[in-house]
């Protein structure tokens, strides 16, 4: 056997191609067998990214996306000169001014999620009753934190002329805060959790809520307004002449006319009993919502930056140029600031940094993708191609040696085995039997073996009548001595040759029953990533998701041919001799 | 057999097992990467402080999930795989087996053999009345084959089902079917994961005006009535990967077969956009009592080969289905008794049970066949493709079916809403899968598509000026459907723990796009007039889940 | 002869019903029942019980296998499931579709490949050699799948010039075969598929004519050849690749043979509507007749062009079947 393995070196080390065919082949071997060390992500982890974003939009077009601070921002308030403010996860405060973003060190460790700011007071509320304080002319390290008496989550915070406002938030909660007395708990009546609130003025306004909850303000009590809707809202404007807006889940956008046109007072649940759905070209989350001066044009915005805007009574998409989540916003002067962004599935990011071969359409690593794809593509090609050799030698081997019954039996099977169409029926296996990867390595290797058998036995039938092996006879071998002693190591060269055929085969038929979606499930191979990049669509537009794979495939494919090459001439010497 | 034929290749299969477990290559053993992403939310971070790993659920088996294959939907076939790592950190052992539709819908309808299911129940129009939905949990549909292979049962329930059935008065029986649907929330037999939108997408520089319905976005039957052409172009093409199975309308059992022949035959009523039944080839109907309807037919109708419509083709129709006993319609009609005609244009229908959704589910779903044809055809199942009659009475006349490639339908100018057409044709162009249909989309071949868009492909659609992208909301919903015969599923308990670890914020927000809606109950949120808001929603919640493992003594 | 005729033949019939057999069996045995496909959409069990009978489904398995031997004999292929219709049709419809992209394919891979053969050999032992030998085999490891999506990347959606889908615009009324394929429409839907499979087979040819070469130049006559003065290119082209042709034109028939069932990723990747596909879908859809049929037409091909080959050839030449090897 080692003279045969020195042999095969010297063969290979004679022929340059074969020998670069080796070292791709023994690269991809050690990537196989150090995929958890080279795959910087695992590969079925669905990668997110974090950061907070802010768009301003100027009243006739909406700037670049600026990433301005290390955490999800939540809600955003203009500010009467030009400058504005956001904040967000972990306390995160963003102050805007001269157009300059500034990401200012927290104040407090609790995530802030609503925002509001009057002329002068700018008050954030968040998680575990957290309130921040702060004057806007202030910078937000003076800004002072107020616990309130809860443990829920403040949603949202309205201001009214500085000395009033409104907190709302989660299982019902509701408090009011004015500057003589600070914050006080008020009974709402509902365990909803709260999303949203306005106030028109120091004691009026509308707090809304989950399960299409709306309430009714009005000093210090709170009246539930009956049947708006049972979807959950999340978002709610009042416009100067009274006109309220609604938005929230699944696409909802729902309008009411100003309660003085119908007699009523705002503060009044009952009083708000005629509202409008209107038409939503999207179905999809409403974050938040705001008039833009007066009460016809009003621009919604949400869940992977949809944006809509209301003009002439119907509400049109609007495009932001940004498709992740945006969480708040704030306006003045016909101009909005919109904050974002939730962690985000990172999905068809071309190559980068972080990921060298770019991301998957659920943000999945493709670098890793492939790299645990070798282990698929040697796994099978090798024991499928093993499968095949041992198979295929051994039949070869007897129909060539017993050439009576059992050969002409033998070889009228391989005939059988040669009619059928070798994908057509590795992949009819592979329904039949659930795909599984060792159903694709017998599938593989069960159709396969037919060559080498028919090549063998041409080999062994000249083989038997050379002298040596009647010499064996005479010397009384007995058959299976003779076939397996004698006769087998003249037909190893063969062997050998067909083995690298069989798995440069097996590793392009792996990676086909994985490219039609019969490859084994729940595991990366290169034709089921190629596979994946096609049903999902967005291959026309990721190169960088279909070109790895393929490359790979063609690699090992075409080292195994390469080392083939080398073989060829071992086991047909007369190849050599002429070129 | 098959276990024999798998028996013979267990000699091979020992040597490979061996070879594959010394090399894993299945990733989801793989432990999570040592250098994580940086960026982990606090969120996540308590869940896994929370989260004990060493505790195991003893007393639970392997749970084999079915979900379809990737290449069937990948949606389930990831949401399997999400709801799998879930559950694992509960302690429960999953496996999930991606399986051929077809085997798939063997071994859960026929053979009822699995554990827990990822499946699905699409949104078709005549699905919109309850009764389709509320059945599939229903106590006599628990054979071998039916439609409740969870083998839910429940006294109260089916006690409602039959009440609803029966009941003609509207607000009556949408309290029963809200009753229901709070008593299958609660027990949860099976859990409603999702509703996916269907997002379709048109070509604006040819056509306008187009018709959106739930569960049919703009292939339904409307669509052809107001669309408006913008440009010269009046045949509105459709691209569909999707064919019918046949035009035989005594043998298609597919919702494409019969999408296609609504438009050349008439129904005595139409369902409009809002599913409010429409007077059709029926001026009027009435129900003079529980178990009577009685229709006027209109007179200004004619076949395409020129002969009238008369209610003798009405009560022939109703009566030949009722006689070949085609299953498809057979829910449809089987609790008529007898198709009476009263006058030349009066036809009444005496049902052997109340049966309150009679004009929404059968006047509004069966065609009206000329009897001239038919009368002489016994066997209709046997015709050849070339025999099959295209004479209907409807808006729009058969032109073409070439089978895998295209289909194609003129108005008929003596219909009674001809004038109502701003086109003259329409035709649908037979792609082989998703991609080419987006293909055809792009090329500016086709004008819509039939069939809803690959999440893939949807930003690509919105970045072209001339498509425009429409979501329209399905009542037709995925679930996982619990075998209520198999521990530990048969105690309530598990069924709501286990609710409360699959996280359906996660499957909509990331696989879908957004675009769909966490699911509560069989009837969706998009279907308003039946739906329960009140049903149990069992939020994501992993501490809950334990709780209640733990309290019904499932861990240690 | 006439005795080696008659037993090849009598081989090929056997072999041919062995198939059948095994295909019948293991489709039966292994895929779902096809009706099961239809409950979903509410049938109920009486209804499937009708639909079992109609197409000869509550029969035991064996007595459908005699069925479908008998109607075989009569040229019935059966109903498919799917489409409703007679499967005779369906299948030479599709395999006309796809020998109308295969044989082009072969047809220029087998006349290319082997020009660039006796170029290699004309070349030996120079860069060229090596390079093409290297760009070849590159060709053939790289899957057509994939070397077909990145040409669908690059001339469909890069360059927008080429259509990637199907075999021709529709709607298009045509009444038969001929007048489908005979338009400059068609050819614009062939180039892409055509040059994706040409460019995978167009290797083996090429290293065929090679090495054959080698062997033959170094014959007598070559040598011959050249002391009367021949040109290197009247030697390599007239006197030298004319004796190296035999094995090419063999392999050429048996890839024939292996193409019209071989290519299915082809035909899924270009929604091409040949035989590959249909069985694909066929087979998903446990529409027994029609995936028999696809399978029985497959085999019948290979056998057929493997026989015809045989017959030329005698009995198999073993570096023949080397070179099958690799195909």
């Amino acid at each position: 056997m080692s003279t045969w393995l020195r042999s095969i070196w010297r063969a290979i080390r004679a022929d340059g191609l074969a020998l670069t065919g080796l070292g791709l082949l023994l690269g991809i071997i050690t990537i196989a067998a150090a995929a958890p060390l080279l795959a910087p992500h695992d590969p079925n982890e669905i990668n997110e990214r974090v950061e907070g974003v802010a768009l301003l939009y100027d009243g006739a077009s909406w700037g670049e996306p600026e990433i301005v601070a290390d955490q999800p921002l939540n809600a955003a308030t203009l500010l009467d000169d030009a400058g504005g403010v956001a904040v967000g996860e972990a306390g995160r405060i963003a102050v805007l001014a001269d157009e300059e973003w500034e990401d200012a060190a927290p104040v407090t460790d609790a995530s802030l999620v609503g925002l509001d700011a009057d002329s002068s007071t700018v008050i954030a509320v968040g998680a575990e009753g957290t309130a921040v304080h702060g004057q806007v002319a202030s910078a937000p390290e003076e800004w002072e934190v107020q616990g309130l008496d809860t443990d829920a989550v403040l949603r949202d915070v309205s201001v009214a002329g500085d000395e009033a406002a409104l907190a709302v938030g989660d299982d019902g909660t509701v408090a009011a805060w004015d500057a003589t007395h600070g914050w006080e708990l008020l009974d709402s009546g509902v365990d909803a959790h709260l999303r949203g609130v306005r106030l028109t003025g120091p004691g009026e306004g509308v707090v809304v809520g989950e399960q299409g909850t709306v309430l009714a303000y009005a000093d210090g009590a709170l009246d539930p307004v009956p049947n708006v809707t049972f979807r959950d809202l999340l978002g709610v404007d009042v416009a100067d002449d009274g006109t309220v807006l609604l938005v929230g889940e699944r696409g909802t956008i729902l309008r009411h006319p100003p309660v003085t046109e119908t007699g009523g007072e705002l503060s009044e649940g009952g009083a708000l009993g005629a509202w409008e759905e209107m038409r939503s070209p999207e179905s999809r989350v409403y974050e938040d919502v705001r008039f833009l001066g007066g009460a016809d044009t009003a621009l919604a915005l949400g869940e992977r930056g949809i944006a809509v805007g209301l003009e002439d009574g119907v509400w049109e998409r609007v495009d932001t140029g940004y498709s992740r989540s945006l969480l708040g916003m704030g306006s003045a002067d016909g101009r909005v600031l919109a904050v974002g962004t939730e962690p985000y599935q990172n999905e068809l990011a071309a190559p980068s940094a972080d990921h060298w071969f770019g991301t998957t359409h659920l943000g999945r690593d493709i670098f890793s993708q492939t790299i645990w794809g070798s282990r698929t593509a040697l796994l099978v090609g090798g024991l499928a191609a093993l499968m095949v050799t041992l198979i295929g030698t051994n039949i070869g081997l007897i129909a060539g040696y017993f050439k009576g019954r059992t050969g002409g039996l033998l070889m009228r099977f391989v005939d059988v085995m040669y009619a059928l169409p070798l994908e057509a029926f590795a992949l009819i296996l592979v329904l039949i039997f659930r795909p599984s990867l060792l159903i694709v390595i017998l599938a593989i290797g069960l159709v396969t073996w037919r060559t080498t058998a028919r090549l063998i036995r041409a080999q062994v039938l000249s083989l038997a009548e050379r002298p040596f092996v009647k010499a064996a006879r005479v010397a009384g071998a007995s058959d299976w001595r003779i076939l397996y002693v004698h006769i087998m190591p003249n037909v190893l060269p063969l062997v050998f040759l067909q083995l690298a055929v069989a798995m440069a085969f097996a590793i392009t038929a792996e990676a086909t029953l994985s490219f039609l979606g019969l490859g084994p499930p729940g595991v990366y191979s290169w034709g089921g990533i190629l596979h994946e990049a096609r049903l999902s669509g967005a291959w026309r537009v990721a190169w960088w998701w279909i070109i790895p794979p393929g490359i790979m495939i063609m690699i090992t494919v075409v080292a195994v041919f390469f080392i083939a090459r080398a073989l060829e001439v071992l086991s047909n010497p007369r190849l050599a001799t002429k070129s | 057999m098959r276990t024999r034929l798998l028996g013979l290749l267990a000699l091979l299969a020992a040597l490979m097992m061996i070879a594959v477990a010394c090399a894993p290559a299945e990733q989801e053993d793989e432990p999570a990467d040592a250098d994580e992403a940086v960026e982990e939310t606090d969120e996540e971070e308590d869940d896994e402080d929370v989260a004990d790993e060493d505790v195991e659920v003893e007393t639970f088996a392997e749970i084999d999930l079915l979900t379809t294959t990737e290449g069937y939907d990948p949606i389930r076939y990831e949401a399997a795989f999400m709801i799998e790592e879930t559950w694992g950190e509960l302690g429960v052992d999953v496996n999930v087996e991606p399986t051929e539709f077809s085997t798939l819908i063997e071994t859960f309808y026929d053979q009822q053999d699995f554990d827990a299911v990822v499946a699905g129940w699409s949104g078709r129009v005549d699905r919109l009345d309850p009764q389709h939905f509320l059945g599939t949990l229903h106590g006599g549909q628990t054979d071998l084959g039916g439609n409740n292979p969870g083998q839910f049962v429940d006294a109260d329930y089916d006690e409602l089902f039959e009440l609803q059935r029966a009941e003609p008065d509207l607000e009556q029986r949408v309290e029963y079917v809200q009753d229901m649907q709070a008593i299958a929330g609660e027990e949860v037999p099976v859990n409603v994961l999702f509703y996916r939108d269907e997002v379709v997408a048109y070509n604006n520089e040819n056509f306008e005006d187009f018709v959106e319905m739930a569960g049919e976005a703009l292939y339904n039957e409307w669509t052809p009535y107001e669309v408006t052409p913008v440009g010269d172009e009046t045949d509105l093409t459709i691209g569909t990967p999707e064919e019918p199975d046949t035009i035989n309308p005594l043998d298609s059992t597919t919702v494409w077969g019969w999408k296609f022949m609504r438009m050349y035959y008439d129904k005595l009523i139409r369902l409009s956009p809002d599913a409010e039944p429409e007077a059709w080839a029926a001026e009027s109907w009435d129900a003079p009592d529980d178990t009577t309807w009685e229709i006027t037919l209109r007179d200004d109708m004619t076949f395409h080969d020129g002969e009238p419509v008369t209610v003798d083709d009405v009560k022939f129709t109703y009566d030949y289905y009722l006689e070949q006993e085609f299953g498809y319609f057979m829910p449809f009609i089987e609790m008529i008794e007898e198709t009476e005609v009263v006058d030349d244009e009066t036809v009444r229908f005496h049902l052997d049970s109340p049966f309150g959704p009679f004009p929404n589910v059968t006047l509004a779903q069966i065609p009206i066949l000329p009897e001239h044809i038919w009368a002489d055809i016994d066997e209709p199942q046997d015709l050849a493709p070339e025999d099959i009659p295209t004479v209907g009475s409807g808006p729009m006349e058969f032109e073409s079916y070439d089978i895998g490639e295209y289909q194609s339908l003129v108005v008929f100018d003596d219909h009674f809403t001809a004038e109502d057409f701003d086109i003259e044709r329409m035709e649908l162009i037979i792609y082989a899968d998703a991609e080419g249909v987006f293909t055809g989309l792009q090329t500016q071949e086709i004008d819509m598509t039939a069939w809803r868009l690959e999440p893939g492909q949807i930003p690509q659609a919105e970045d072209e000026d001339f498509l425009t992208v429409v979501n329209a909301p399905d009542f037709g919903y995925y679930h996982l459907t619990f075998n209520l015969d198999v521990e530990p599923f048969d105690d309530p308990e598990v069924r709501r723990a286990l609710s409360h670890a699959i996280d359906k914020d996660q499957i909509v927000d990331v696989l879908l796009d957004g675009r769909g809606e966490p699911g509560t109950s069989v009837i969706a949120p998009s279907n308003p007039t039946w739906h329960n808001p009140d049903t149990a929603t069992f939020e994501f919640d992993m501490d809950q889940a334990r709780q209640i493992l733990s309290d019904a003594g499932y861990y240690d | 002869m006439r005795s080696y005729l008659a037993a090849r033949i009598a081989q090929l019939v056997l072999t041919f019903f062995v198939i059948l057999t095994l295909v019948f069996f293991l489709f039966r045995l292994g895929l779902p029942d096809p009706t099961s496909a239809l409950i979903t959409e509410g049938l109920s069990q009486e209804d499937i019980q009708r639909t079992r009978e109609r197409f000869g489904l509550d029969l035991p398995v064996w007595q459908q296998y005699f069925v479908f031997l008998g109607n075989l004999f009569t040229g019935e292929l059966g109903t498919s499931f799917h489409y409703r219709a007679p499967v005779g049709f369906i299948v030479v419809d599709r395999l006309l579709n796809t020998l109308a992209m295969m044989l082009p394919a072969i047809l220029l891979a087998y006349t290319l490949g082997p020009a660039l053969g006796v170029q290699l050999t004309w070349k030996r032992g120079r860069g060229i050699e090596r390079g093409g030998i290297t760009l070849g085999l590159i060709l053939r490891s790289a899957p057509v799948f994939w070397t077909g999506m990145l040409a669908i990347f690059v001339f469909g959606v890069g360059l927008g010039i080429l259509p990637t889908s199907g075999m021709r615009t529709l709607p298009y009324e045509a009444s038969g075969f001929f007048d489908k394929i005979l338009t400059l429409d068609f050819l614009r839907h062939l180039i892409l598929p055509m040059l994706v499979v040409a460019a995978y087979y167009i290797a083996l040819p090429m290293l065929i004519m090679r090495n054959t070469m080698l062997e033959v130049i170094g014959d007598d006559f070559i040598e011959f050849c050249r002391a009367r003065g021949f040109s290197e290119a009247r030697t390599m082209y007239r006197h030298a690749a004319r004796n190296a042709l035999l094995p090419v034109v063999t392999q050429a028939a048996v890839t024939t043979g292996l193409a019209v069932g071989g290519q299915i990723v082809v035909e899924v990747v270009f929604s091409w509507p040949g035989l590959g596909r249909e069985m694909f879908q066929a087979v998903q859809t446990s529409d027994y007749p029609m995936a028999q049929a696809t399978f029985i037409f497959m085999a019948g091909m290979i056998l057929v062009l493997n026989f015809l080959v045989d017959l030329v050839y005698g009995r198999l030449d073993p570096r023949v079947a080397d070179a099958s090897v690799r195909s």
